[in-house]
Formats: C-alpha cells, sequence, structure tokens
C-alpha cells in the first residue's frame, strides 16, 4: 500500500469534493483494513476533525457518529442492555480492544463487508443511515447498491425499542471471521432474522420472520418451516471458511436456537 | 511531513512518509519495545497507548496521533513494576516478547474497568496474543494483581 498524500477534511463537504476529485482518493475510517487492501492511494482523507465520534439519544432514536470506535460504542448503557445485549455481545466478538479502539462504526458500515458481525445485528435492530449527500435511508437499503461509495456516511441511527434478542458468531477462533453469523430480534414493532458470513453481506430473511410473527405457537414445527423459509431465501455460499453445506448446518441450528431464546424464553 | 505528538510524556516531532505507521516511526525513533508481530491488527504485540487507549500501532497512520499523547512501556515503568512480581510468582513470563503491549493492555484495563470479574479480564486481552504461555498463568497473575491493587 502506498499514500501518496494525507489530507484532514474541515467539513463533510470539504471531505466528499476531494473524494470526488480522483478515483484513487480515499476515506479513511479507522484505517483498520486500509493496509490489508494493498491499494495505490492518491489522497487518504482524514475525517478526524469533523466530530463524527458521538453518540447521542433522543426520544425515539440513538445516533452515533459514522467516526465512534466501536469499543465507545460498547460503553453506552444503552446499547449494551438491548435486545438482551445483542450490540454489545457483537461487538466484543471483534478482535480485541486494542483494534475495536481504531475502527469505527461507519468504517465497518461504508466497506459493506461479507464478514461483518457488526452489519448483521444493525439490520436486526432496524438500523437507518444517513449520508450527506443523499440522506437517511435504511441500512439495508444501502448494502444492496453495488461500486465505489461516493458518499460520506455521517452517522446510523438506532431505534431506541424494547425487546428480545440473540447473536450468535461462529468462527474457527476468537480472531478469526465468521464462518456464519446470525441475529434474531423481537420487538412489539417488528421480529427480524439476519444471517451473516453467508459469506456475503449479511441478509434479512424477512419471510421467514413474518411466518413466524403470524403463528401462534412457536414449536418445532414451525420452527423448522420458518427455518426452511429462511434458507430459501437467503443464500448460503463456499468459501476457505467453510461450505454452503456446514454453513446450512449452523444456520439450521442456531436459527432454533434463537428464535427458542427470543419467543420462548429460554435464552 | 511532520507530527507533533507526545511521546512517554515527551514533545516530540515526527518527520514522516504520509503513509507511515506509528509501529515503524517508533521502532525508527527507536523505541523497540514495540514489538512487530502479524502487521495486520491481529497479534497485538504493537499495542501502545493514544490518550490512554490500547491501539494497535502496526495499522494507524502516524499522521493522526497529531496533538495526541503516546505511551510505550517506557512510559508506565512504575506502574508497571509491581504487576510483573506477580508475573514472576505465577511464572508467567516466558520469551517476554507480547509481554510490553500485554503490559499496557492491562494498564488501560486498569484505568476503564472496576473490579473486572475474571471473564471480563479474558475479555478485554482477547486481542494479545501469547505464543508460549497457554494464557492461564497470565490471567491468574493479571487476576491477582487487579484484586490486590483494588
Amino acid at each position: 500500500m502506498n499514500i501518496e498524500k494525507l489530507y484532514r477534511a474541515s467539513s463533510c463537504e470539504d471531505a466528499l469534493k476531494t473524494l470526488k476529485e480522483d478515483p484513487k482518493n480515499v476515506i479513511v475510517g479507522g484505517g483498520t483494513w486500509l493496509k490489508l487492501t494493498g491499494r495505490e492511494i492518491k489522497t487518504a482523507i482524514l475525517l478526524d476533525d469533523l466530530s463524527l465520534d458521538t453518540i447521542s439519544t433522543s426520544d425515539d432514536v440513538i445516533t452515533i457518529g459514522a467516526m465512534t470506535p466501536l469499543h465507545k460504542i460498547e460503553q453506552q448503557d444503552e446499547l449494551r442492555t438491548m435486545y438482551d445485549g445483542l450490540f454489545d455481545k457483537t461487538l466484543k466478538q471483534v478482535m480485541g480492544v486494542g483494534l475495536r479502539n481504531m475502527a469505527t462504526i461507519g468504517g465497518t458500515i461504508a466497506g459493506r463487508y461479507g464478514f461483518s458481525d457488526i452489519i448483521t445485528s444493525l439490520l436486526a435492530m432496524d438500523a437507518r443511515v444517513v449520508f450527506y449527500q443523499k440522506g437517511e435511508m435504511q441500512l439495508e437499503t444501502f448494502l444492496k447498491t453495488r461500486g465505489k461509495l461516493d458518499d460520506l456516511l455521517i452517522s446510523v441511527k438506532i431505534p431506541r425499542r424494547e425487546g428480545r434478542g440473540f447473536f450468535k458468531k461462529v468462527a474457527t477462533t476468537q480472531l478469526d471471521f465468521a464462518q456464519l453469523n446470525l441475529a434474531i430480534t423481537k420487538s412489539n414493532e417488528a421480529t427480524y432474522i439476519v444471517i451473516g458470513s453467508r459469506p456475503g453481506i449479511a441478509q434479512n430473511a424477512s419471510k421467514a420472520a413474518r411466518f413466524v410473527v403470524e403463528q401462534k405457537h412457536l414449536d418445532d414445527s414451525v420452527i423448522k418451516v420458518a427455518t426452511d423459509i429462511a434458507l430459501n431465501e437467503v443464500t448460503l455460499s463456499s468459501n476457505n471458511k467453510a461450505s454452503s453445506s456446514y454453513r446450512e448446518r449452523l444456520a439450521r441450528t442456531y436459527i432454533e436456537r434463537g428464535l427458542k431464546a427470543v419467543f420462548n424464553d429460554e435464552s | 511531513m511532520k507530527v507533533k505528538t507526545k511521546l512517554n510524556n515527551k514533545p516530540v516531532v515526527f518527520d514522516i512518509e504520509p503513509g507511515e505507521y506509528l509501529l515503524d516511526t517508533l521502532r525508527k525513533h527507536p523505541v523497540t519495545s514495540v514489538k512487530r508481530g502479524c502487521d495486520a491488527a491481529s497479534c497485538g504485540v504493537c499495542t501502545v497507548l493514544i490518550n490512554n487507549e490500547p491501539m494497535l500501532s502496526c495499522s494507524l497512520l502516524t499522521a493522526r496521533t497529531e496533538g495526541k499523547e503516546i505511551t510505550t512501556v517506557e512510559g508506565i515503568q512504575d506502574a508497571i513494576r509491581t504487576f510483573y512480581d506477580y508475573f514472576g510468582d505465577e511464572g508467567a513470563d516466558q520469551c517476554g516478547f507480547c509481554n510490553p503491549a500485554l503490559a499496557l493492555t492491562v494498564y488501560a484495563m486498569k484505568h476503564e474497568l472496576t473490579n473486572p470479574t475474571l471473564e471480563e479480564v479474558r475479555e478485554y486481552l482477547v486481542g494479545n496474543l501469547c505464543r508460549c504461555s497457554g494464557y492461564e498463568a497470565q490471567y491468574r497473575a493479571i487476576y491477582k494483581y487487579l484484586g490486590d491493587q483494588s
């Protein structure tokens, strides 16, 4: 990797203008992934001076600035306990504290990484993302976009809801990428079943979640049908971490455990 | 380019390349207690404290330390002297390559967590790999040290 020039942006507009000046210009979030990409960078744009590293709370939403380090998010009381501590469990399984003091929530989302555990949980919490130019949108909508990001991610918004949650990351070691990750949430407003590290980017099994909500009781036969629906709408593939058949076994096991945990209080 | 920062409480100006990482800057300085392990943000032996928070110097652009305080193990000698006695008592010390980074992370943990459980200690230190010890003696030493210090 080679960086020709570093530029400390003075405003969001300045950062975006500089980004668009050359295809080889990049925005640096936490920078933890930058070195491993091996890419040639003309101008690395730093957002360190833009005060995008704060967490604020309104009546219905928690807003996390895009440059907020993951470890700082772990220290926010409400996020630590929301959905049975779903997000805290997710964050704590991302490498060690040293990395989480650097890696930012915005960098994680903007990269649209297939291996991301955090994106899986954010989808299950119905998160929205706010861009400087395009404004606010569902995280799920952003994840469907392709190509180089030509906008600046400002913040992530998580609706404040009370509910149950389940998160599971399966990996060969704690410091490895997931072979599969899974997040399930249930609140008065919505139910989500999200499967990630498929190895593609995390995806909502929305038909399966809808089916579960429509049932009066959650027994083994309902769980079996829900899992079949989920695996029909979410594609699992093979890579060097796991085969598609192994991923399917994992998904079946943990969708069952997750649904029982959030619906039957067997956490 | 020039970067003004503080290293172990002393003002310092680094003359760096734009894409230079802090690990390289420090070792050139030369602060050789900061080790190069995986060089890919995984093993933790390059850990330093930036404004008292542990970070991985192999993946931190030096330019981002402008105006901040960098602490290496040389800067916390008084604080860790007692800590190393606990390591000796438990036989936790082997090749020592990971010790400076581990000491810095324990130092940060001691200031961040109040009366942590053994599970919380293990969780906090998960990013600091040791290829010799098997960790158990280290955890015993650290847990006893934290308990006696509280």
